[in-house]
């Protein structure tokens, strides 16, 4: 079945605890797929995929260049590349200059998942010390996509998330375990 | 800040682009094609491709300097250490018995790749018999490859790659600092010959013992890929190898049924 919408997640510094609170509790057949954005150690190139893997209940993997995006999947974007999507709903990649000091950048992820799924796209920010993700907030909220940032004060560091209120009318702002409830009623399990 | 480009506007800028100065963008993946115009229009201070177009054929921005700019340049030494390991101890054993030594490095940027495999064949005692094929879309990039001098700012990585590689083994063996740059030693580049080359367009013919194309395959459309592929086999000597970058893969292209894959993990292929 074609991918209708899409989940995009982006965090950092203080976004790892959360992020696998989260895919810890997304159920089995939740059916939209999520795409991981998380700034890291470049040279950590395998096993943080499989880490994750362990904690969620649906299969976790660093996508290939030109992989068809699947629902009822997990993809985390890989060190030290941007992770685009493209409009035949594939992934691309770009080794292009850091933005806002990141490769990955949420930035880049969020703003071509916009671009390409339009108001088909939900995006959440989580705890982080830089300002990347704004601007990407920004392009989903602009399409009509559905925003969420977590809120600031359950942040280990709030850089992030307190500039993406601050520059974009956000939607959601939610504790971490409100996250998931919202996620869990935005896009309930059908079969 | 314009943050989308409309479809027709990009395919009439690359349509331009191709009949006037040759460089053909048409089959470069779409997303990242867009995001590289978009990050030159607002790095120029340009409203539009139209504007881009007007400028160059002014003669006020150098189509050079954009075609670097659209083009990714980022290369590092010993850019994912655990391949050039690999490459060191499945690939460096099968070229000792020939006479010589054929490379060639399909986008070579700034030469920082090219150094690495000199220095790599050159603690295999290889290096004499090497003869590198060192090319790039971009004139602008292989004239800073060509001096093999690099400015302070990319030691760091260069010592936390190299360690990674191969640790407490100094690398200053290779190269000189002075003042904000560093020098790597000629005997390094003195068998490599450097020439713009564009994948898209160009023909070769000559054939190789191992082939880098690492990091280049994913600004391409599938079409592309599957061409350029393809190319790249048939200038690869039998039982010959294929290097591509960690993300890439060649199994989606045509000609993947020409060569045996020697890691998946680091995208090392040899043709059958």
């Amino acid at each position: 079945m074609s991918v209708e919408h899409i989940i995009v997640i982006g965090g950092s510094a203080g976004s790892f605890p959360i992020m696998n609170i989260l895919l810890n509790r997304i159920p089995k057949n939740f059916y939209p797929p999520i795409i991981l954005c998380l700034h890291r150690l470049k040279n950590v190139r395998h096993g943080f995929a499989e880490a994750l893997n362990l904690k969620t209940n649906i299969r976790v993997n660093e996508p290939q260049d030109k992989e068809p995006i699947k629902s009822n999947r997990i993809y985390l974007a890989p060190a030290n590349y941007h992770l685009l999507i493209d409009y035949d709903h594939t992934f691309a990649f770009s080794a292009g200059e850091v933005v806002r000091y990141s490769r990955p950048s949420i930035d880049v992820l969020f703003m071509s998942a916009a671009a390409v799924f339009g108001d088909k796209v939900t995006a959440i920010l989580l705890s982080g010390a830089n300002t990347d993700g704004t601007d990407g907030i920004y392009a989903v909220h602009k399409k009509g996509g559905i925003t969420i940032v977590q809120d600031p004060t359950t942040c280990t560091i709030e850089t992030m998330t307190a500039s993406a209120i601050k520059n974009v009318p956000v939607q959601y702002i939610l504790p971490p375990e409100k996250i998931i409830t919202t996620l869990i009623s935005l896009f309930p399990i059908t079969n | 800040m314009i943050d989308e480009l409309p479809d027709n506007e990009v395919k009439y800028f690359t349509k331009h682009i191709k009949k006037n100065y040759g460089y053909d963008f048409e089959n470069y993946a779409i997303s990242s094609l867009k995001r590289r115009l978009v990050r030159i229009l607002s790095l120029y201070q340009l409203q539009s491709l139209e504007k881009l177009s007007e400028q160059i054929q002014k003669n006020k921005l150098d189509i050079h300097e954009v075609v670097r700019q659209i083009t990714v340049n980022t290369t590092e030494f010993f850019r994912d250490p655990t391949t050039w390991q690999f490459i060191r101890s499945e690939v460096l054993p099968h070229l000792i018995h020939k006479p010589r030594i054929d490379i060639w490095h399909t986008a070579c940027s700034t030469g920082e790749e090219v150094i690495t495999m000199a220095i790599l064949l050159a603690e295999a005692n290889l290096l004499d018999k090497t003869y590198f094929y060192a090319t790039d879309i971009n004139e602008n990039v292989l004239e800073i490859a060509k001096k093999a001098e690099y400015h302070v700012r990319n030691w760091d990585l260069l010592m936390e790659n190299y360690n990674a590689y191969q640790p407490n083994y100094p690398i200053e063996r290779y190269c000189v600092k002075h003042s904000d740059k560093f020098f790597f030693h000629k005997s390094l580049t003195q068998n490599v010959k450097y020439e713009k080359f564009d994948l898209v367009n160009d023909i070769h013919t000559q054939q190789y013992d191992v082939i880098f194309c690492r990091n280049v395959l994913i600004y391409f459309n599938q079409q592309l890929q599957n061409e350029v592929v393809s190319k790249l086999a048939n200038c690869t000597k039998p039982k010959s190898y294929l290097v591509i970058g960690s993300k890439e893969t060649i199994m989606w292209c045509k000609a993947a049924e020409r060569y045996n894959v020697l890691s998946h993990k680091e995208k090392v292929y040899q043709l059958k």
